[in-house]
């Protein structure tokens, strides 16, 4: 095993997804996403922060300020002091220079939650998970608790290996012609935009359903898929239900994006960003059949998860960062142009965001002591819904973010998923009203 | 407690179903033994808006300015030495909320204090240009910008040989700021500037801070300048 000597941990470059991040922030939007983690009891404080402190030594990938270079932005290390915070009730809450000292994500505590909010350009739920898990073993150590790692936790004092610090993206980058590249197939159409009245003050608001994942689970074996092909078309199918089903008559495909977790495909055992988004679209005229949507789903997911087409996928993204004129271009034109393509065509292909984390692995010790897992990832004002799907010790946590106040897709969700005999419990932040309490 | 609507058990404190907002009938102890998911908006402390220290200022620049132009008007009609007080507000402005009150790196404040210092001189010389026909404009480049340079250099020079713990942080901002050291002298070079003194000052002293930084912190600077301009 190669462990990675400390002087050489001094500034790095930003993986090939993370790149985009920083470029697209701007007073409104920052791509954050939430894990968190509910205890049995009551969160101390200052024992999550010992708990933070005694994490930080072992993720030096996520010790570090984000810094702007002539070119590219790099990450610097951050000797500053790290800190928890009361959870604000406004959700994801940008993550800026000053408010998290420097550092790319910030530790909230509220109640009995633990709640790490990350921006996207340190590192993708997978990497954050482990950080995360690590967190939680720490602080459950120090508040006396008898847990063990059972060699599923990045533990205080075990080496950092220095495959967690690659950019997986060029370890799996091969030099291929300009012709073959998947620049086309990487575009995709217009696609429909959900409608709804923005919040008038920023943050998200946020619906969690939890349900008994073998529920679902058996529900997805009688129609023979996976979890996220089924969730992935019942919401293609409330956003059609809620938002266009006699109301519109041409509207554009509902498109989702779904991020695959590329670490299984390729070996990487990387704490940075390694995914790639799969595209799923489907005609909101004559697709809109149950079985339909999942067998649309299954037939894109098929097809964007081979091994060859992600390859092609990872030499076309890298080659855009390698090309010279991109990266001869000085940072602030770089930022002009992003934002600008972005505003013009990037956006105005998605419908929405549905991203799977899949199982949150932890050791039975820790289950005893953790009620739920949540896995949220932000939205924004031109794509308001997002939903994520996290499980965890047998309960399914399905995540709705949104910018808008109408909550008319959840619930048609939720109709659909009781219809199919899955309980159903359900939280909310309540940020679309003023009487909850 | 479940909400009859939606068929759907309700996992936190509230009145009203998180997915139809109707209320909750069944609000009973089963309720009160639930917690919050979140903390709620109505609970969120307002944020105090503060005076902050540029609003005091800028307050403060207009209103004199304001007061100036009457006064002005009325006293010396010939000159209008109102302008020059609103460049200097202007740069005043741009001292406080740019460079005293900004988390900027020294070498980025002293820039721009540079760019907005010239374009003050510049503005004074256009507006004393105007009332005097006979002022020419060598003033700015003899004198002026030279002065300013060197200034800016020394404070550069001085910062970096005291915070030399951050030495990596401040080195390539220092040579930065030294290297326009030798603007004025290269401008002199071009028969701008006309009286040299000050620009062979300031050209002196920038090679001294660059020349100091380039032995002194060899090592720091090559590694700085790997990573800011890394492509």
């Amino acid at each position: 095993m190669k462990y990675m000597a400390k002087s050489l941990q001094t500034w790095s470059k930003l993986d090939n997804s993370a790149k985009i991040y920083p470029m697209l922030v701007n007073k409104k939007n920052q791509n954050i996403f939430r894990l968190s983690v509910t205890l049995k009891e009551k969160v101390d404080s200052q024992i999550l922060l010992d708990a933070l402190n005694l994490t930080m030594g072992r993720f030096p990938v996520y010790k570090v300020r984000l810094m702007k270079g002539a070119f590219w932005y790099y990450f610097d290390d951050n000797h500053a002091k790290i800190k928890v915070y009361p959870l604000d009730a406004m959700s994801f809450k940008k993550i800026t220079d000053k408010t998290c000292n420097g550092y790319c994500f910030r530790v909230s505590y509220f109640d009995k939650q633990i709640v790490c909010d990350f921006f996207h350009a340190i590192c993708d739920a997978t990497g954050a998970a482990e950080f995360l898990k690590s967190l939680v073993y720490t602080y459950l150590n120090l508040a006396g608790k008898q847990v063990y790692s059972d060699k599923k936790i990045l533990t205080v004092g075990s080496p950092v290996l220095k495959e967690e610090l690659e950019d997986s993206f060029l370890a799996n980058y091969k030099k291929v012609p300009l012709k073959q590249l998947k620049v086309k197939d990487m575009q995709g159409k217009k696609a429909y935009h959900i409608n709804g009245i923005l919040f008038d003050n920023a943050g998200n608001g946020i619906i969690h359903m939890y349900a008994d994942v073998k529920q679902v689970l058996d529900i997805c074996h009688k129609k023979g898929c996976t979890m996220t092909e089924y969730l992935g078309a019942l919401f293609m199918m409330s956003i059609y239900d809620s938002q266009i089903k006699g109301k519109i008559d041409n509207a554009n495909d509902i498109q989702l994006f779904v991020p695959i977790n590329l670490r299984k495909i390729f070996g990487s055992k990387t704490l940075r960003n390694f995914s790639l988004f799969s595209r799923i679209g489907c005609n909101p005229y004559k697709d809109m059949d149950m079985d339909n949507l999942i067998n649309i789903m299954h037939e894109n997911l098929k097809h964007d998860m081979d091994k060859e087409v992600l390859k092609d996928k990872i030499s076309t993204t890298v080659w855009a960062e390698k090309f010279f004129l991109v990266r001869f271009i000085p940072l602030f034109l770089k930022r002009f142009f992003f934002n600008f393509s972005n505003y013009f065509f990037g956006k105005t292909k998605k419908t929405a965001t549905l991203s799977n984390f899949g199982v949150l692995d932890i050791p039975d010790s820790m289950k005893e002591h953790i009620e739920n897992v949540n896995f949220a990832i932000s939205s924004n004002a031109t794509t308001p819904l997002s939903l994520s799907i996290i499980s965890c010790n047998g309960k399914l946590c399905i995540t709705f973010t949104r910018r808008i106040t109408d909550t008319e897709i959840e619930k048609t969700f939720a109709d659909y998923l009781t219809k199919d005999g899955v309980d159903l419990t359900v939280t909310s932040n309540f940020w679309e009203v003023d009487n909850a309490l | 407690m479940r909400c009859k609507y939606c068929n759907i058990e309700v996992g936190c404190k509230t009145k009203v179903c998180p997915l139809c907002h109707e209320k909750l009938v069944d609000e009973n102890e089963e309720n009160s033994s639930l917690s919050l998911a979140y903390p709620h908006k109505t609970l969120r402390k307002k944020d105090k808006r503060r005076l902050s220290a540029s609003s005091i200022y800028l307050s403060i620049a207009v209103s004199i300015f304001v007061l100036c132009i009457p006064i002005n008007l009325l006293i010396t009609p010939d000159i209008y030495w109102f302008a020059i007080v609103g460049i200097v507000g202007v740069y005043g402005f741009v001292l406080v909320r740019n460079t005293i009150l900004s988390n900027n790196s020294i070498g980025i404040k002293v820039f721009w204090q540079c760019v907005w210092a010239l374009c003050v001189l510049l503005v004074v010389n256009y507006i004393l240009q105007k009332q005097i026909p006979s002022l020419t404009g060598a003033w700015v480049w003899d004198y002026g910008l030279p002065s300013i340079l060197l200034a800016s250099t020394l404070v550069v020079g001085i910062y970096t040989a005291i915070a030399f713990r951050f030495w990596n942080d401040v080195i390539v901002d220092a040579i930065c700021i030294a290297c326009l050291g030798y603007i004025p002298i290269i401008l002199y070079a071009f028969n701008v500037v006309e009286k040299p003194a000050i620009s062979i000052t300031c050209a002196c002293v920038s090679s001294v801070i660059i020349i100091f930084c380039g032995i002194l912190g060899r090592n720091s600077l090559i590694a700085e300048f790997k990573k800011r301009f890394h492509v």
